[in-house]
């Protein structure tokens, strides 16, 4: 059965190197709670840190699950920032028409997930590269969620404002939980389901798929979806712990540091290789980063240069200490 | 005279009192151009300036660049010189690349003016300014030492470390609190990259970096509710105070849930309506003097240090008693 | 796509643009003013844009990526903005600015082609760390000794602008088109295990690219100031991705492979004119459309940048025979 030969070939577990790249991000994890630790004035609160760490990193984390799934298959999609700003006007009309709160959280996911699983959609369509068509989206779908909101409210004022606590309860209130269930669901369906490693299949060699007898368009479709639903999730925290939604500005440059902790996580930027455990690490440590950078008192000029130096020297080390074996491969 | 020159007569006149009429028809055409579109600020400021347009009978542009560029300005003000009209008033992101485009504008025979924050050296032709930019500066950290009770650590949120205006308002108050309060003590400052949830997330940690901390300023609409929201959830509410400029709109909630005890604003629509006819009185050649009456404004207030600088008000302070008298319709 | 696609897109736009901002060209005198200076803003405004497009034209046809492109050009004019004014700039400061551009460049080459980190993470990486030291060298400044450098402001000018873009597009152009160093570059973006085969030096040729789009952000540096007259730390903030919509617009192939350099000249200016377009245009959006102009240069963007590629990609399907499911 060329399947299974196929999932076989096709990276099982955690391959060596990506389980050093995991190795790598938790022992950086650990320093930077050390180097917090170090840093705690009397008073300060480590337990607070902690706590604090998964309603934070949620949207990003979860985000960042999604956002696996579809660079597996060797794609990517650079438009996210921008469909969870379409995601925050919808919410932000549907509130405005005062719908009850289910009803706007569906909606604000739904719509998140659609443009996502519209990306794949585009993609299989037009057979171009997903980076000009998320790119495209990336401009797109900004001018989207402005045009809705003009449209939608008459003399808009720029910006939603989502009264209640009820509104709210998904992104100031149950964050922690949903990160959980999202990383239970995602950890336990890679270890046991074999769709993420068709999409693996993909991203590694995509004539080997169709060879199969898989249709490699309807694996790329899929992962869109999933893609989707995980950032329909993400949308939905993101857009409810804010107090005031601005279309034009929700969300700006969150693709960044999601595809940051997708690939500093190990993840193959090119496809085929990669873990949801990993872009679970990378997201946290990237937290943990900026959190460092407060504790430690570094000034707000020098930050930006620490975070990328930060990202720079983990996935170059990386990067570095694999060169000799890729070589390897790629001329054996 | 005949029945034929008189109609010749007639025509002629028909014909000069067209000619007039077209000429009148010829309206003042002034643009505006924003720091940035698509914000609530500046869209305010827009409905305030189309407004007196409409009453003085000049036609409007208002645009700007998406996102808070001196250099996409500089191109809308090429356009702008090159459709010729009478005036533009410019709110500058980079107030010191403005030289060359306000000269080649006064080569054109067309006015400047900057609003909302100034360029000094760039020979613009007026500043409307909405408050004097040292008043605010002292103002905040003036309330903020009242509340802290004089005594403690502050820190400071600001959207961008090179945003002109707000960093002018924060130079002011570090200078005021190192003058005028010195048992209080800054003890970091932080970027919110103009982010709500950015600048919670940021200022929580900052709770709990510095947990003597008792005091914040906050220099932007998204940076306030967004340190008022980590007062909040740290349950440090009394115990941090924040004072900052903001949006009565988005600061509702918290002045009335007692998070926070005031902040500051001046109305944008008032700015933009003063900037359109302060922009008419110019291309009128009318002068502009301290004291003058302004129709449908008030009385002309100059700024001390500088003839060419009109001041609109003081700040308005935000407190839990007044803020439902008013609606910026932001 | 046919050779007249882009070039007749361009006329169109124009056309469109100039109806619409309801500019009156009653006579041929009227007419030459307003478009002589219509060009010459349009081609001043698009010199980063064009010099940056021209480096990454280069990075794109060799399979990469440079996200850093603005935040070079940005520390590189920030750098420079600290020295002082007067005829010294040009022995310090501006061979300094190019020695840094083309060292920044050769980071990235470095991270790239020595330690084989994937462009488009080593360049977003470099992306957050340069901006990052942009604030690190000036923090809240804005510097503006550009304009008291004699003869500085030339190069903001049109003929400046238009002698440098020349000199990058005609004179490095002519003899790209014929070199063997195109036909490496353009092998490894195909092929890269090939065309280390095929005895190409793929890591000096990688470090040689990114040095050049290095040096170019250097220039645009100089333009940009020149034009400007002043910088600060967040200038040029989001370039990166015109610059790069402008590229795949015009033909250069996203994979790797395939370049075109009029191609993205014309991109630069498709864009360049869109923009011109609904500047000039606000007027006219505000009476006859139901929401703000500037929401639509997201759309259009983006629909310009689908259409574009795919107009491409079609041309390409017609030449290779295998068709993908």
């Amino acid at each position: 059965m060329p399947l299974s030969v196929l999932l076989r070939a096709s990276h099982g577990r955690l391959s060596r190197s990506l389980g050093q790249r995991l190795l790598l991000l938790a022992l950086g994890i650990v320093v930077l709670l050390g180097l917090i630790g170090i840093c705690l004035k009397p008073g300060s609160s480590f337990a607070e840190v902690l706590k604090r760490a998964g309603p934070n990193v949620a949207p990003t984390l979860i985000a960042g699950l999604g956002m696996t799934c579809i660079i597996y298959t060797g794609a990517i999609d650079l438009s996210i920032a921008s469909i969870v700003a379409v995601a925050g006007s919808v919410f932000g009309i549907a509130v405005h028409r005062g719908l009850p709160p289910s009803i706007c959280f569906f909606a604000c996911s739904l719509t998140a997930a659609g443009l996502s699983t519209f990306n794949g959609w585009t993609i299989r369509a037009t057979r171009l590269p997903p980076i000009i068509v998320t790119l495209a989206g990336l401009a797109l779908y900004r001018g989207l969620a402005l045009i809705l909101a003009d449209s939608a409210v008459p003399s808009f004022p720029g910006y939603f404002s989502i009264p209640g606590e009820a509104l709210h309860l998904p992104g100031k209130v149950y964050p922690g939980w949903l990160l959980l269930g999202a990383v239970l669901v995602a950890v336990g369906w890679e270890w046991s389901a074999r769709t993420p490693r068709i999409w693996q299949a993909l991203g590694s060699n995509e004539e080997a798929v169709r060879l199969a007898g898989i249709a490699p368009s309807r694996v790329l479709q899929s992962a869109f979806l999933v893609g989707g639903l995980f950032l329909g999730l993400a949308s939905l925290i993101y857009v409810t712990r804010v107090t005031s939604i601005e279309p034009s500005r929700l969300a700006l440059g969150f693709e960044l540091s999601v595809i940051g902790a997708v690939v500093l996580g190990g993840t193959n930027i090119f496809g085929g290789e990669g873990s949801f455990l990993g872009t679970i690490l990378g997201a946290f440590f990237l937290h943990f980063v900026g959190e460092a950078l407060i504790f430690a008192d570094i000034s707000a000029y020098w930050q930006e240069v620490i975070t990328g130096m930060v990202i720079l020297s983990v996935i170059g080390a990386d990067c570095a200490m694999h060169r000799k074996r890729k070589r390897m491969e790629e001329l054996a | 005279m005949t029945r034929h020159t008189r109609r010749q007569f007639l025509a002629a006149s028909a014909a000069a009192l067209a000619t007039r009429s077209w000429g009148a028809d010829r309206t003042i055409t002034i643009a505006m151009l924003p720091k940035l579109v698509n914000i609530d600020y500046f869209d305010a400021a827009k409905r305030g300036a189309q407004r007196a347009a409409a009453e003085l009978g000049v036609t409007l542009i208002y645009d700007g660049p998406t996102e808070p560029s001196g250099s996409e300005q500089n191109k809308f003000m090429d356009t702008w010189i090159r459709q010729g009209v009478n005036a533009i008033a410019i709110a500058p992101n980079q107030p010191k690349a403005m030289k060359r485009v306000v000269d080649k504008a006064h080569a054109a025979g067309i006015k400047v003016l900057t609003w909302d924050s100034d360029a000094p050296e760039s020979g613009r032709d007026l500043f409307v300014n909405q408050v004097d930019e040292q008043t605010l500066g002292e103002k905040l950290i003036d309330d903020l030492a009242q509340q802290m009770g004089g005594d403690g650590e502050w820190a400071i949120a600001i959207a961008s470390l090179d945003a002109a205006n707000l960093n002018t308002w924060r130079r002011f108050s570090e200078a005021r609190a190192k003058a005028k309060h010195p048992k209080l003590k800054l003890v970091a400052t932080e970027v919110t990259k103009e982010d709500e949830n950015f600048a919670r997330q940021k200022m929580e940690t900052l709770m709990n970096a510095w947990p003597n901390l008792k005091g914040i300023v906050a220099f932007d609409s998204n940076s306030v509710p967004g340190a008022c929201e980590a007062v909040k959830r740290s349950g440090k509410v009394g115990k941090v105070a924040v004072v900052g400029n903001s949006t009565p709109g988005k600061m509702r909630g918290y002045i009335k849930e007692g998070v926070l005890q005031s902040f500051y604003l001046w109305d944008p629509r008032e700015l933009g309506a003063l900037t359109v006819r302060l922009a008419k009185q110019l291309c009128d050649r009318k002068p502009i003097q301290n004291g003058a009456q302004l129709p449908g404004f008030g009385k002309i207030q100059l700024s001390a240090a500088d003839p060419k600088t009109v001041i609109m008000a003081d700040p308005i302070r935000f407190t839990k008693d007044n803020i439902d008298k008013y609606d910026f319709g932001i | 796509m046919k050779r007249w696609t882009l070039p007749a897109l361009l006329l169109v736009e124009i056309a469109l643009f100039t109806w619409i901002s309801g500019v009156r060209l009653d006579s041929g005198g009227a007419a030459w003013t307003y478009f002589r200076g219509y060009f010459a803003d349009l081609l001043a405004q698009s010199a980063p844009a064009l010099l940056l497009a021209l480096g990454m034209t280069l990075v794109i046809s060799t399979a990469g990526i440079d996200l850093s492109v603005a935040s070079q050009t940005a520390l590189v004019a920030c750098v420079m903005s600290t020295f002082s004014e007067g005829q010294r700039f040009w022995a310090t400061a501006v061979p300094i600015g190019m020695l840094l551009g083309i060292g920044l460049g050769l980071t990235n080459g470095w991270l790239i082609g020595r330690l084989d980190v994937p462009p488009i993470i080593a360049t977003l990486g470099t992306m957050i760390l340069y901006r990052g030291l942009c604030f690190a060298w000036l923090g809240e400044a804005e510097n503006s000794p550009f304009l008291s450098v004699p003869g500085y402001e030339f190069l903001g000018e049109f003929w400046g602008t238009l002698a440098l873009i020349t000199l990058a597009f005609l004179g490095f152009g002519t003899w790209f088109q014929n070199s063997r160093w195109r036909r490496e570059v353009l092998m490894m973006g195909g092929n890269r295990v090939a065309a280390r085969y095929a005895g190409v030096p793929v890591t000096r040729r990688t470090l040689e690219v990114y040095g050049i789009v290095g040096f170019l952000a250097s220039i645009a540096a100089l333009t940009f100031t020149a034009r400007n007259g002043s910088v600060s730390a967040s200038s040029l903030t989001g370039m990166e991705l015109r610059v790069i919509v402008a590229v795949v617009l015009g033909g250069t192939r996203v994979q790797g492979g395939m370049a075109s350099l009029p191609g993205t000249f014309l991109g630069v200016l498709i864009l360049a004119v869109l923009d011109e377009g609904l500047r000039g245009a606000s007027r006219w959006g505000e009476e006859h459309l139901p929401f703000k102009l500037s929401h639509l240069q997201f759309v259009l963007l983006g629909l310009l940048l689908v259409a574009g590629v795919w107009l491409n990609s079609r041309r390409e399907a017609q030449g290779t025979p295998k068709p993908r499911s």
